[in-house]
């Protein structure tokens, strides 16, 4: 038998097994049968994001329900009341910055809803003069608006201290008003920009985008993994101020966290993108589950109240395994991008 | 067995031959780098919206740590502080943050909050008691410098902006005292690569009296410093600033009313700025070897585009560079860094450190087909008026006059090409 050359050597070995590789791959691929990138997009627009969007528009209008009860009625009853509107609505809006692209920034919905930290002298000072109405409202800046106004407010950002219904002024509670009016009527024009057939739903789920679309998709994902670790977490652990916390005043960083990273889940899992990624890597896939998982457990983790305990040496510890673990899951997902375009 | 081994020789070293023909080609057509690489080894493959945020490939990893941590405060939204007045933003400004105009490290739109108005006397002067520049914002319990309102006057398909100040009644801000100049944030890309262009490759494609007789001149823009040291301006629409640094202090002093060290410590700008430095630029959507590339590109140099939209430049080497990836690189931006006079169309009476009205420095084109993308909308040009490229070509005039003409000559199938070209920046 003669000596097979390097070039009959390399094709006798590679050939067989480029075509079982490429067998099994189909194989895989059958078994999994992923969904289409159009099929993903579909879904995530209209199971995901719009059901979401929906929720805040009637979260925020509960909101201002609460907030005209307590306004009406100063009880403590009706504080507590408007206090947990406010955290179901955060807890929708922080859900959706994984999909915080498209309108929510270059329309700017995201900046008049959330923008941080809060302006707090300009709020005092407009708080202060207790004649607030509508004119007076529209020239604060978003920063001394939105769902960090409001918890400034309901939550005692002035003094430190939780006020009780007694002692919100007449101009804390009108400002409340109009705060919630313009977060409802943000978190409405949000929903809009998304719907109907010129929307930018329609848009980003029309047919030859869905390429394009998923990988939207993937970097919302790990755009809003690399904000949570290297803003939302990065910030106060490294300056150990607790004006640098998302939700300083009402406390609720750990739940804002959380909501992120289960809402990065939901793009994952709830739309068949993890499938999709599957089909293509199976390994990738089950590293970004398992990841994506493990990141919902270490948010879950955080002390309650992080702002009590940035110089707890346990809670610095747990803020730095998730911080980690974020920067990790984003590495893992930014590997999928070219895999699913 | 012999037979077929050979044959494959064959076949493999005729295709061995193609590829270095093809190569050389290409080679010859379009440098030895890749068109398609547009930021070199900076070059970001990522096309999504957020293409224009992504931090250059080539970092190391402590560079790229530096480079998230600077993204933290590019990102960061100013507020006024306790403390003395101004303290922190303002008390008059346009933005709270760069990203209120840089969308997304894109071009802002030509709404207020995503830009700004510059201004001066018809005598070139600075406004009394404004200055140069309208800050239309203020701080509870200050007053801005002028409301501002932008409304659009079309002719012949293009549109052109109003600008209308309200102030004072005391201040003669009218249309026959004041010129009024709108300008959106441009794009934010490969501005370290710009930046280490040496001086003397920049004034290679100079020709401010037009020697050559092209009717294309070409204009450095000189600064002059205190002590009376001169320094190429390369940065912002009139290429007003030298580097990113001064480009970086101007904004925030002027654009947020910030100053340093009062309200942004040194150690903080220079950070702003190595954001901006170690950004990238996106990979064309399409190779070299694309007919719509090849065509496309063709036509760019056939219509003499390319005379001050200069395709490639290179960077120096520099052991003082802030990333040692901008060094030694050859890039895709397409311009020359220089001042052109646009002509009429485009003179808004706003001359800025010597650049008349008329004079604009020659646009980047890099990522031109992620405008949309990143944005939302289109806007092109200082302040936004050209709502798709062919309004922007469209509205060259002064020495870029012949190359719109022959623009307008184009038959549709190469307009096609030439815009598809563009589309895929």
């Amino acid at each position: 038998m003669t000596r097979a050359t390097g070039w009959s050597r390399t094709l006798a070995l590679g050939l067989p097994l480029s075509l079982s590789l490429a067998i099994s791959g189909c194989v895989a691929a059958n078994r999994t049968e992923a969904p289409t990138a159009q099929a993903v997009v579909q879904t995530f627009v209209e199971k995901v994001v719009q059901p979401n969007q929906a929720r805040l528009v009637l979260q925020t209008a509960a909101l201002q329900a609460a907030i005209q009860r307590l306004s009406e009625e100063p009880s403590d009853a009706h504080l507590d009341a408007a206090r947990q509107a406010w955290l179901a609505a955060r807890r929708t809006w922080e859900t959706s910055e994984s999909w915080a692209f498209g309108p929510a920034e270059t329309e700017g919905f995201d900046g008049a809803m959330d923008d941080w930290p809060v302006n707090r002298k300009d709020l005092a000072t407009a708080l202060g003069s207790q004649r607030i109405d509508s004119d007076s409202f529209a020239a604060l800046s978003e920063t001394a608006k939105g769902f960090h106004g409001i918890e400034w407010v309901l939550y005692g950002g002035r003094t430190g201290t939780p006020p009780t219904a007694a002692q919100l002024t007449p101009g804390e509670r009108a400002y409340l008003r109009l705060a919630a009016d313009d977060l409802h009527r943000q978190a409405a024009g949000l929903q809009t920009s998304w719907s109907g057939s010129q929307g930018f739903g329609a848009r980003l789920s029309s047919p030859g985008e869905a390429g394009a679309a998923v990988q939207e998709m993937l970097q919302g994902v790990i755009g809003m993994l690399q904000e949570g670790g290297d803003e939302k977490l990065g910030q106060p652990l490294k300056t150990r101020d607790p004006q640098t916390l998302e939700s300083a005043d009402s406390g609720n960083t750990r739940a804002d966290l959380l909501a992120n990273v289960e809402g990065a889940r939901q793009v994952l899992l709830a739309t068949g993108l993890l499938e999709l990624i599957r089909s293509k890597d199976a390994q990738l896939g089950q590293q970004i589950d398992t990841q994506t998982a493990r990141a919902v457990d270490l948010a879950r983790a955080l002390p309650n109240s992080i702002n009590d305990h940035l110089d707890n040496p346990a809670s610095r510890q747990a803020m730095e395994d998730l911080i980690n673990q974020l920067h990790g899951t984003a590495t893992l997902v930014e590997r999928s991008v070219p895999l699913v375009s | 067995m012999a037979r077929p081994e050979r044959g494959l020789r064959h076949v493999l070293l005729a295709a061995l031959a193609l590829a270095v023909v093809l190569g050389l080609g290409l080679r010859q057509v379009w440098g030895a780098a890749d068109p398609q690489r547009a930021a070199g080894a900076m070059t970001v493959t990522n096309r999504t919206s957020a293409s224009f945020e992504q931090p250059a490939a080539g970092l190391t990893p402590a560079e790229r740590e530096r480079h998230q941590a600077a993204d933290v405060l590019f990102d960061r939204t100013h507020v006024p502080l306790e403390g003395a007045p101004g303290a922190g933003l303002g008390p008059r400004f346009n933005a709270a943050s760069c990203v209120a105009c840089h969308v997304r490290n894109g071009r802002g739109r030509p709404l207020m909050g995503e830009s700004l108005v510059r201004v001066a006397l018809r005598d070139g002067q600075p406004v009394p008691e404004l200055g140069r520049q309208v800050r239309d914002r203020a701080v509870l319990g200050a007053r801005p410098d002028a409301a501002v309102t932008v409304a659009w006057q079309e002719r012949d398909g293009l549109r052109r902006p109003v600008v209308q100040l309200q102030a004072d009644p005391s201040l003669d801000l009218s249309e026959r005292a004041v010129a009024r100049s709108l300008r959106v944030a441009p794009p934010l890309l490969g501005l370290g690569l710009l930046e280490a262009v040496p001086e003397a490759a920049i004034l290679e494609h100079a020709d401010p009296d037009d020697r050559d007789g092209d009717g294309i001149s070409g204009r450095p823009h000189w600064l002059e410093e205190p002590g009376g040291k001169q320094r190429l301006g390369r940065f912002g629409w009139k290429a007003i600033s030298p580097s990113l640094q001064d480009q970086t202090a101007a904004a925030l002093l002027n654009d947020m009313g910030l100053t340093s060290p009062g309200d942004i410590r040194r150690r903080e700008l220079v950070l702003v700025t190595y954001y901006s430095q170690t950004l990238g630029a996106p990979r064309t959507a399409l190779p070299a070897t694309s007919p719509v590339v090849r065509r496309g590109r063709e036509l760019f140099d056939t219509l003499q585009c390319a005379r001050c939209h200069v395709p490639q430049l290179a960077t120096g080497r520099s052991p003082a560079a802030v990333a040692g990836v901008i060094n030694g690189q050859t890039f895709w931006p397409y311009t020359d860094l220089l001042l052109h006079d646009m002509g009429a169309g485009l003179d808004d009476g706003v001359a800025e450190k010597g650049a008349p009205g008329r004079e604009w420095r020659t646009a980047p084109l890099w990522g031109l087909g992620l405008a949309k993308r990143v944005n939302g909308s289109v806007g092109f040009l200082h302040d936004g008026r050209a709502r798709s490229l062919e309004e922007a070509i469209l509205w060259h005039g002064g020495e870029a006059t012949a190359a719109r003409e022959r623009f307008t000559t184009l038959a549709p199938q190469q307009r096609r090409w030439l815009l598809g070209w563009l589309q895929q920046l």
